[in-house]
C-alpha cells in the first residue's frame, strides 16, 4: 500500500471525491494505536471495541474542521482518551458505581477475560496501574507502554510537560509500592 | 515513535527496579482478524452518520472555566468592598473638616457683617454667681483684631489657646465702654 503522509491524506480528504479513500487510508493508519490506547485505559475488549469506533466516527464528523493547530495523530489520540474517559463516566452512571469500584471491578474481571494472556507477575502491574488515579494512569500507559514524548502528551491532555513527568513520576512510585507490598 | 532511553529512563532504573526490569510484552490480546474487519466497519458506520457542523469535536467542560471564574468574582467582591469603605472613610473625614472649617467661616462672616445674632453667643463665664444666669456678648463689643484671628477650631487649638474666665473678664474691662455687661 502506498505511504501517505498525514498532511497528504487530509489534502486527499478535503479533495471532496476521494474522501472516503483517504479516510479508510488514515483509519488503517490509525486503528492499532486508537485501540490499544483506549484498550489499556477501558480494559475490555468490547469496550475497546466501542470507543475506537467511536473516536474514527468523531474524527470522520469534525475532520473538516480540524485546522492542524496540532498533529493530526495528537488530535485523535486527543479524542480517543476523551472517549475512553467518558465511557468509563458513563458505566459508573449505568451502575451507579463510585469512582474507585469501576477500576476494582475491571481489576477483578482481568483473571477471567479470556482477551488477558499475561502471567501473574503482568496481571499483578495491571492491577498496580488501575490503582492509579484516572489521569495518572492515563498518563503512565502512554508513557511507559506507548513511549509517547512528552511534548505529544501535552497536547494530547492538555497538561504541560512538567505536571505530566510529575504525573508519570509519582505513578511509578506507587505501582512501585505496589509491586512491592503485594 | 521512538523509544525513550535519555536520563529519565536512568532516574526510572534507579527510583523503581522492579518495575524497570519487568517485562513490557503486551499481555492483551484481540478475536482473531479483529483488525483486518474494523476499517471496514468504521467506514461503513462513518459514512452511514451525518457530519456535525455545529457541535464543537472538544467540549470545554463547565468545571474548566468555573474555578477561575469564581476566583475572579471573589476578586471583584473584594475590590468593591473595599473601595467602598474607603470612599465612606475618606468621606467622613472630610465631611468632619469641613464642618470645622465651615463652621469657622460661617461665624466669621457673621461677625464681619454684624449679622451675629445676640442669642447666639451667651457667655456664663464672667460671673460665676448662679443669679446671673448670662452675659451676653455684642457683635460690636469684638476687637477687630480677634476678627483678624484666624478662628481655628480644632482642638489641639483649643487646647493651646485656651480662654480662662479671667482673660475673658481683663478683656472686657481694657476694651469695653459699657459697664452694664460687668455688673
Amino acid at each position: 500500500m502506498e505511504r501517505y503522509s498525514d498532511k497528504e491524506l487530509l489534502e486527499l480528504f478535503r479533495n471532496g471525491e476521494n474522501r472516503n479513500y483517504a479516510f479508510n487510508l488514515l483509519t488503517n493508519k490509525y486503528q492499532n494505536q486508537i485501540y490499544w490506547h483506549a484498550r489499556r485505559i477501558v480494559i475490555d475488549h468490547d469496550d475497546a471495541n466501542d470507543v475506537t469506533q467511536n473516536t474514527f466516527i468523531k474524527a470522520w464528523q469534525h475532520l473538516e474542521k480540524f485546522r492542524e493547530d496540532s498533529q493530526f495523530y495528537t488530535w485523535l489520540y486527543r479524542i480517543a482518551t476523551n472517549e475512553s474517559i467518558s465511557f468509563l463516566k458513563q458505566k459508573r452512571k449505568k451502575f451507579l458505581i463510585p469512582f474507585i469500584n469501576v477500576e476494582h471491578q475491571l481489576a477483578n474481571t482481568l483473571t477471567e477475560d479470556p482477551y488477558f494472556k499475561g502471567d501473574a507477575i503482568q496481571l499483578k502491574l495491571q492491577k498496580a496501574i488501575l490503582q492509579l488515579p484516572e489521569k495518572q494512569r492515563i498518563v503512565f500507559n502512554m508513557r511507559y507502554f506507548e513511549e509517547i514524548k512528552y511534548e505529544d502528551m501535552s497536547q494530547i491532555l492538555d497538561t504541560s510537560v512538567g505536571a505530566l513527568k510529575a504525573s508519570f513520576h509519582i505513578a511509578v512510585k506507587k505501582i512501585e509500592k505496589f509491586l512491592i507490598g503485594n | 515513535m521512538e523509544t525513550n532511553d535519555n536520563i529519565e529512563n536512568d532516574n526510572f532504573k534507579e527510583s523503581a527496579p522492579g518495575l524497570f526490569s519487568m517485562n513490557k510484552e503486551n499481555p492483551f490480546n484481540v478475536p482473531d482478524g479483529y483488525f483486518d474487519n474494523l476499517s471496514n466497519e468504521i467506514s461503513k458506520k462513518c459514512i452511514g452518520s451525518n457530519i456535525d457542523k455545529s457541535t464543537p469535536v472538544f467540549k470545554i467542560t463547565f468545571k474548566k472555566i468555573l474555578i477561575p471564574l469564581s476566583i475572579a468574582a471573589t476578586i471583584i467582591i473584594i475590590l468593591l468592598i473595599f473601595f467602598k469603605e474607603h470612599k465612606n472613610a475618606i468621606n467622613k473625614t472630610q465631611y468632619a473638616y469641613n464642618d470645622m472649617i465651615g463652621a469657622s467661616e460661617y461665624l466669621k462672616n457673621l461677625i464681619n457683617n454684624n449679622e451675629l445674632d445676640e442669642n447666639l453667643i451667651v457667655s456664663e463665664i464672667i460671673n460665676d454667681d448662679t443669679t446671673k444666669t448670662g452675659t451676653l456678648i455684642q457683635p460690636t463689643n469684638i476687637d477687630n483684631s480677634i476678627l483678624n484671628t484666624s478662628l481655628d477650631f480644632t482642638t489641639d487649638s483649643l487646647n493651646k489657646n485656651k480662654i480662662t474666665k479671667d482673660d475673658i473678664i481683663q478683656y472686657l474691662l481694657e476694651n469695653d465702654e459699657s459697664d452694664e455687661l460687668l455688673n
